[in-house]
């Protein structure tokens, strides 16, 4: 029988270096596997097991997902008319900042790492656990009340600051639940600070015998980058909300300009978080595309020093751009300079990622999972977000975009058309590793479509509304605009369906599911040698690496038929396989 | 390149960093590339008293003016900031043994610093300003000045209309519901 | 028994668990748990000891963004600054420094026991740094009430009525400020073409009754302070900066004490963390020290400005 990579129904991969003689890898689901170690609530609770937390993760971020998108439905719905369908001004303001609060702190921050990389990142460097599996639970724990207090404070009452909290009127004039909110984000902020703490202990000090760094996948060189930014960042938004704060509660004021201070201090400061922050959302999901692409191409991927490099480079150079948000304040003139051209820089290094990606892909043999699909999506989306933040980096053509919607077009791509699209093709690429099961590819691959046409519709007609002129943050606007407002919507409803469609057949396949086997996408990495679900501890002994990340051995033309690509599989000639 | 890093930041299995806690005042212990080494008490009494002394000579920078013997009044600032950073590195050093630890925690005690000079560029932008922080009470009918001098301050006076110049055309009528211009 | 002595022997008899074994004392030798995730102490010795760093590099930034705010206005009301910071007791601010640097010593000397397996000495240590930051808290809680006293709270704000008490318990001297000379920080701009809107130069009439001496770029000059409404609104910007960063500070002092209080409750209880295991205590040490190290620089910041 045909022992594809992608035939699900083929025989599973004969056991090698997940398990030992004894207890070789199962067919099927693991009788025993951390899923069904133990079914209390309380063991899930109180596990420090670092994939039940990725699976805790998962549903929390999963919630906050659909809760900021539910904003997001209404402010699209609003905007469907000039005069406004739904809200009044004040509450729409309010309803802009929620979602933008829950989506940018309570979703994008967390996703990846928390959920994808607490699971992954034990299995991929051959370790039993993270370093900290207690402050793992903690960070879970902060995060869920920093979460609860968020929606708490944004459900009765409201934020109408905008999630950039811009300061005085949300140090002095506001009346609405501003402090209840940061306190909340303040502590959302710490569960990633302990998770970036975790990463970067456990990359550095517990890798398997014989990977080294630059035999590590570039997911891990993703997260360890993501986890530098969390650390150097993450700290200074903590503190410059916490002002906030205590001048709303103790009258403390250090931006009142009536006492000398500047608001702008409060946006240089509160920038120099959220620009390192944007690449916290990308980050992690271009490591996931690296991953996707590779596997999907069988190729090795190109120029791996390149992009391992470049996602350090990304982090370091994005803490040197903070000023390009603030080129319409009074921000003096030299430094918007000195700003634009150094965001100019920042971009060479993601353009690096994207040219290798595509040299990954050219010449390998390229399959069009869903999973290809959603990363493919990523190449042109994340081009399109990232070259048209270009035109905001230049100081001219900034003058007039900036505060429209050619900007929440602009972060739009890169944050739901690349971040998100990298998180969706990394669940599914990793779905068969967490719960053991496939989802049904078709209804994958339809939705990958669906999500893709309704992403561009929504947010494209944003560019050209934002290019004519219609400000960003309005509840009403002139009714020129008023084309691209409701294409905009149109689109909306077609990416909901995009994003709801997976929500259904995921959770399906986790009961009617096929069983997945330990390798169904004959991908190389340490967490395919071990089974699906993996085994409480990872692995059943120590795992010794002898092999270059991404070791696809070359196809055989001679038979036409894939060759098994991992090299902890058996090489099996033509004749065993036809056999 | 393998190599640098693989001694700073260690292969697997081999933490890197090769522990140099050979400095005055450690024990007599081996070398081990994978061993913490720690100070003996002597070496901490000694740290003590030396920020002892350093704490006395800010204080009395304090009352000392030494702006006498060079024409920069913040010298005074310079020079306790030397001293506090002196401090610091005593501290850091001996008592949080950066030096008996592997080369990551150097490492690592570095960049904290290191990040913190990043965020002074926020001075590009505060030293470059044309414009004052802040509300000048004191000065309410300010007069931004430039190098050529006081510009006079003038009330805006619409240039006198013109027959048939657009200025004086019919205005056509507002359309229904229309927003101001954005701000 | 030399430190190294008694790692090697906790690598070779250390019991791999989930925290519930208690190792035997094997004399002298200590045998931390070692956790499941880790393959030996010294992989898990070192990960505490990155992990505890990282941590630090977090609080270097949280404090950094205030000190950066602090240069920030230092450098745009240098005058404001060197006037109000007179409120401030020095004596009292030297005092603290002492205490604390007096107690980094303490700490670290608890850590010393520890690791040598000195029970009582342990927790001696531990309760004279503890001592120590008590008599710190207690100073700061003198000098905020006498601030709320005189009236310089930023809720309740009045400047005249504490410059004015200022004026009475100094017989009306006014230190540094009465010279009207103070340091000045010019922008590119101004060192450039020797234009400046703030600074005052000798010639300009409101450097008035002022003692004449050579103007260079970075001298301003000011009378003494008349515009009581300009003056107040500045120095309770420092203020404000002031109750922000000894504030944040003394919160970490706090938490210290709990997790100092909490080291001594356990060696009292002869628990494994502390008998079988120093990184708890190093690591406590290291952040002992990383808040020792921000009043080093907070103290000539806010105290000693001249």
């Amino acid at each position: 029988m045909s022992v594809s990579a992608f035939d699900p129904t083929g025989e599973p991969w004969p056991d090698r270096g997940g398990g030992n003689a004894a207890e070789p890898v199962e067919v099927g689901i693991p009788r025993v596997n951390y899923l069904n170690a133990d079914h209390t609530i309380k063991s899930w609770l109180l596990t420090t097991d670092h994939k039940r937390i990725g699976i805790l993760y998962l549903i929390s971020i999963s919630v906050m997902f659909l809760l900021g998108g539910l904003s997001a439905a209404i402010v699209r719905l609003q905007l469907t008319a000039p005069s406004g369908l739904l809200l009044s001004a004040e509450a729409y303001n309010k309803m802009f900042s929620s979602h933008g609060i829950i989506m940018v702190f309570l979703f994008l921050v967390p996703s990846i790492p928390a959920t994808l990389g607490n699971f992954l990142l034990p299995l991929m460097v051959g370790a039993r656990d993270l370093a900290f599996p207690r402050l793992n639970l903690m960070s879970w724990y902060l995060f869920i009340a920093g979460g609860l207090l968020t929606l708490g404070a944004l459900t009765f009452g409201g934020v109408e600051t905008g999630w950039t909290f811009y300061t005085p009127y949300s140090s002095i004039y506001s009346n609405s639940n501003v402090a209840l909110a940061i306190v909340g984000i303040f502590l959302a902020g710490f569960s990633s600070i302990a998770t970036a703490v975790n990463f970067i202990v456990t990359i550095h000090k517990m890798r398997a015998p014989g990977l080294t760094w630059f035999r590590l996948p570039l997911f891990i060189w993703a997260m360890y980058a993501t986890s530098l930014i969390i650390i150097l960042g993450t700290p200074v938004v903590a503190i410059t909300l916490l002002l906030v704060v205590v001048e709303r509660v103790f009258h403390i004021g250090i931006f009142s300009p009536e006492l000398g201070g500047d608001p702008v201090l409060f946006q240089h400061m509160f920038w120099f978080y959220s620009h390192p922050a944007v690449y916290i959302m990308i980050l992690p999901s271009m490591g996931i595309i690296s991953e996707v692409i590779a596997a999907n191409s069988k190729k090795r991927v190109f120029g791996y020093t390149f992009v391992a490099f470049s996602s350090v480079a990304i982090a370091v150079f994005g803490f040197l751009v903070w000023g390009h948000h603030m080129f319409a304040t009074t921000q003096s003139m030299y430094a918007s300079m000195v700003f634009s051209v150094l965001s100019f820089l920042v971009a060479i290094p993601s353009a690096v990622k994207v040219f290798n990606w595509t040299a990954t892909v050219y010449k390998g043999s390229v399959e069009f999972s869903a999973t290809m699909i959603y990363a493919l999506g990523f190449l042109g989306l994340f081009t399109i977000g990232g070259l048209t933040g270009l035109y905001l980096a230049s100081l001219a053509t900034d003058i007039h975009l900036t505060a429209t919607y050619f900007i929440v077009a602009h972060f739009h791509y890169i944050m739901v058309g690349g971040a998100v699209t990298g998180y969706l093709a990394g669940l599914h690429f990793w779905w068969p590793k967490m719960t053991g099961r496939l989802y049904p590819e078709f209804w994958a691959k339809l939705s990958a479509i669906i999500l893709f046409v309704g992403f561009n519709l929504t947010f494209f007609p944003q560019f050209v509304a934002g290019y004519v002129g219609m400000p960003r943050r309005y509840a009403f606007y002139a009714p020129e605009y008023q084309i691209w407002q409701v294409l905009s919507s149109a689109g909306a409803s077609v990416l909901a369906v995009g994003m709801l469609i997976p929500v259904i057949y995921l959770l399906w396949s986790l009961k009617y599911g096929k069983i997945a086997g330990a390798n169904p996408w004959g991908a190389v990495g340490l967490e395919w040698t071990t089974s699906s679900p993996p085994p409480t501890t990872n692995f059943h002994e120590v795992p010794v690496v002898t092999w270059e990340a991404y070791e696809y051995h070359p196809i055989h033309d001679d038979d036409k038929d894939l060759t098994i690509p991992s090299p902890t599989a058996p090489e099996v000639t033509a004749e065993e396989r036809k056999a | 390149m393998n190599n640098t890093m693989a001694v700073t930041f260690g292969t697997a299995r081999n933490p890197g960093g090769d522990g140099h806690g050979g400095g005055s005042g450690h024990g007599k212990r081996p070398h081990d590339g994978t061993f913490i080494q720690h100070p003996t008490v002597g070496l901490y009494g000694i740290t003590y008293l030396a920020l002892l002394v350093l704490l006395g000579v800010t204080v009395g920078l304090y009352y000392i003016d030494l702006s006498k013997f060079v024409p920069w009044h913040g010298i005074n600032l310079l020079i306790a900031m030397v001293v506090a950073v002196v401090k610091a590195l005593f501290v850091i050093r001996n008592f949080m043994n950066v030096q008996g630890s592997t080369k990551l925690v150097w490492l690592w005690a570095a960049l904290g610093f290191i990040w913190l000079v990043l965020m002074s560029g926020m001075f590009l932008d505060y030293r470059t300003r044309t414009n004052p922080l802040g509300w000048q009470p004191e000065r309410p009918n300010m007069i931004q000045t430039g190098p050529r001098g006081v510009e006079p301050h003038v009330e805006y006076q619409p240039a006198p209309a013109q027959p048939g110049s657009p200025a004086t055309a019919p205005v056509p009528p507002a359309a229904a519901g229309e927003a101001s211009p954005a701000h | 028994m030399s430190l190294r002595a008694v790692t090697a022997a906790a690598s070779a008899a250390a019991t791999r668990g989930n925290g519930d074994h208690h190792a035997d004392d094997h004399g002298g030798v200590m045998t931390p748990t070692l956790y499941h995730q880790f393959e030996d102490v010294e992989q898990q010795n070192e990960s505490y000891l990155v992990g505890m760093w990282t941590f630090l590099v977090t609080e270097i930034m949280f404090f950094g963004a205030l000190f950066m705010a602090y240069s920030i206005y230092r450098t745009a009301y240098p005058a404001t600054f060197l006037d109000a910071h007179k409120f401030l007791s020095i004596p009292l601010g030297t005092v603290n420094t002492l205490a604390l640097l007096t107690s980094s010593f303490t700490m670290v000397m608890a850590v010393n026991a520890n690791q040598h397996k000195k029970k009582w000495s342990l927790i001696n240590w531990l309760g004279v740094t503890i001592l120590l930051s008590c008599v710190f808290l207690g100073i700061k809680g003198i000098e905020y009430t006498t601030k709320i006293h005189e009236g310089l709270y930023p809720g309740s704000f009045n400047y005249a009525r504490a410059n004015t008490m200022y004026l009475e318990h100094h017989d009306g001297k006014a230190g540094h400020e009465a010279k009207g000379i103070y340091p000045y920080f010019p922008s590119v701009q101004e060192l450039a073409t020797g234009y400046s809107l703030n600074r005052i130069t000798p010639e300009d009439p409101r450097a008035v009754g002022v003692e004449q001496t050579p103007a260079g770029p970075f001298t301003s000059y000011q009378g003494a302070p008349s515009d009581v409404e300009y003056w107040s609104k500045r120095a309770q910007l420092f203020f404000s900066i002031y109750f922000a960063m000894t504030g944040l500070h003394a919160v970490h002092i706090i938490i210290g004490i709990l997790m100092m209080g909490t080291l001594i409750l356990l060696a009292l209880k002869n628990h494994p963390y502390i008998t079988q295991d120093y990184m708890p205590t190093e690591m406590i040490g290291l952040y002992w020290h990383f808040v020792d190290i921000v009043w080093i620089f907070l103290f000539p910041l806010m105290y000693l400005i001249s």
